[in-house]
């Protein structure tokens, strides 16, 4: 363990870690970091603003991504749309469970969970809360880690699209919720990296 | 302003709440853990840099053999059809969906492949030693840095067995060398990101 003898942040030692490189320095305005040359800043700018504005566009994109087909299958001349949530009840049906769970978890319960603990957060901020820091920032570690596996549905799709064109019989094309989804979770990941950590810290 | 009175270098700041801690030295593979948040400060790993290389020039092999090799098979009916991961992007790109195509061929291959080859670059470039590589190697880590939270090879791997398994239905499925290898691929790829510690190569860079 790392010893601290003094509470003391960097910032209030008028320091700043190097947001990319992680690189301690003194920190002065319109400094670049020593080590990588990034701009140099005590808190990343303007995180909470850059946070909100990905969520919120990410929970517009939501919507789209859940009401419209995310693939569109034609086998023997039979047109099906298929949605995330009826992808998932369709293979719950055909006693796939575990995928059934994999990609319910993924697609729907992920990103729920992502705007919910990142609002939160973003709330706290705001409203100056000091409380249980260590679980919040333990939340928005796991949040951030299992963020990407959203992506599970976008890969399956770009999978089966590639695949059936082979096959002949039946043929399997991408449906527009496909792009909102993607761009949801990539949104998501974006309002992950703007959010600093360091920010709930400050109110304690 | 409060005071701190030890130098800059012993001094480490925790990334998730900024608190400082005085540096100690920590034995191979042992790690430090901020005493506020509980987030991970930092660990050491003797010779990192000389097992990454290693295991890049690995993995740029294997995500060469699982492109290039026969990936999986379906056999519908008798019909019997062998695809190649590489060809995903081509089939992709015949469709009227311009973006998916982007999308496929950037998670699957550009990204991956990039960073493959920029870590190649920085680790040889940091292990052989040579002399007027800093600025360059700064950059190279700074792009790796950038690319690495949109490297998702092992959330593929995970869609391409949800896949098998939506299929396994209608279609006998069997897989080939290609997919072994990117299998393989993404162990290495999940057993590097633990190893190597950006700070290290940071650190690496700064000695020369």
């Amino acid at each position: 363990m790392a010893g601290h003898r003094q509470a003391l942040t960097a910032m209030q030692a008028g320091l700043a870690a190097c947001h990319v490189c992680g690189k301690l320095q003194s920190c002065r305005a319109d400094h670049h970091c020593v080590r990588c040359g990034s701009r140099l800043y005590q808190r990343k700018p303007f995180s909470v603003q850059r946070s909100w504005a990905f969520l919120i566009t990410a929970l517009i994109l939501y919507v789209p991504a859940n009401l419209y087909p995310i693939m569109n299958t034609t086998s023997l001349g039979v047109k099906d749309e298929n949605t995330i949530i009826g992808g998932v009840i369709l293979l719950w049906s055909m006693k796939s469970y575990p995928v059934a769970v994999i990609i319910f978890t993924a697609s729907i319960v992920i990103p729920l969970l992502k705007f919910l603990v990142i609002s939160l957060l973003l709330f706290s901020i705001w409203k100056g809360h000091s409380g249980k820091l260590n679980q919040q920032t333990r939340l928005f570690r796991i949040i951030e880690y299992i963020g990407p596996w959203s992506m599970i549905d976008v890969f399956v799709v770009i999978l089966l699209v590639a695949l059936i064109q082979f096959g002949g019989i039946a043929t399997v094309l991408p449906g527009s919720a496909a792009m909102a989804f993607a761009g949801m979770v990539i949104t998501t990941m974006l309002s992950a990296i703007s959010f600093d950590t360091r920010l709930l810290w400050d109110n304690e | 302003m409060l005071e701190h009175n030890l130098p800059i270098d012993d001094l480490v700041a925790c990334h998730s709440c900024d608190l400082l801690h005085e540096k100690t030295a920590l034995g191979t593979g042992e790690k430090a853990w901020c005493s506020r948040c509980g987030s991970l400060l930092y660990r050491t790993n003797n010779n990192a840099i000389e097992i990454s290389l290693a295991l890049t020039i690995a993995s740029l092999l294997l995500f060469l053999f699982a492109q290039l090799l026969p990936f999986l098979s379906i056999d519908v009916d008798g019909n019997k059809t062998t695809i190649y991961l590489i060809s995903t992007i081509d089939t992709l790109s015949q469709l009227d969906n311009v973006l998916l195509g982007i999308a496929g061929a950037l998670f699957l291959v550009i990204i991956p492949l990039g960073v493959l080859l920029l870590d190649l670059l920085l680790l040889s470039a940091l292990y052989s030693n040579k002399r007027p590589l800093t600025l360059f190697a700064r950059q190279l880590l700074l792009l790796i840095g950038r690319l690495a939270p949109w490297n998702m090879l092992e959330i593929f791997l995970l869609g391409v067995l949800v896949t098998i398994v939506k299929l396994a239905s209608i279609a006998e499925i069997s897989l080939h060398q290609g997919f072994w290898a990117f299998v393989a691929l993404v162990m290495i790829n999940l057993f590097v990101s633990t190893t190597l510690e950006p700070e290290e190569l940071w650190q690496a860079i700064d000695k020369h």
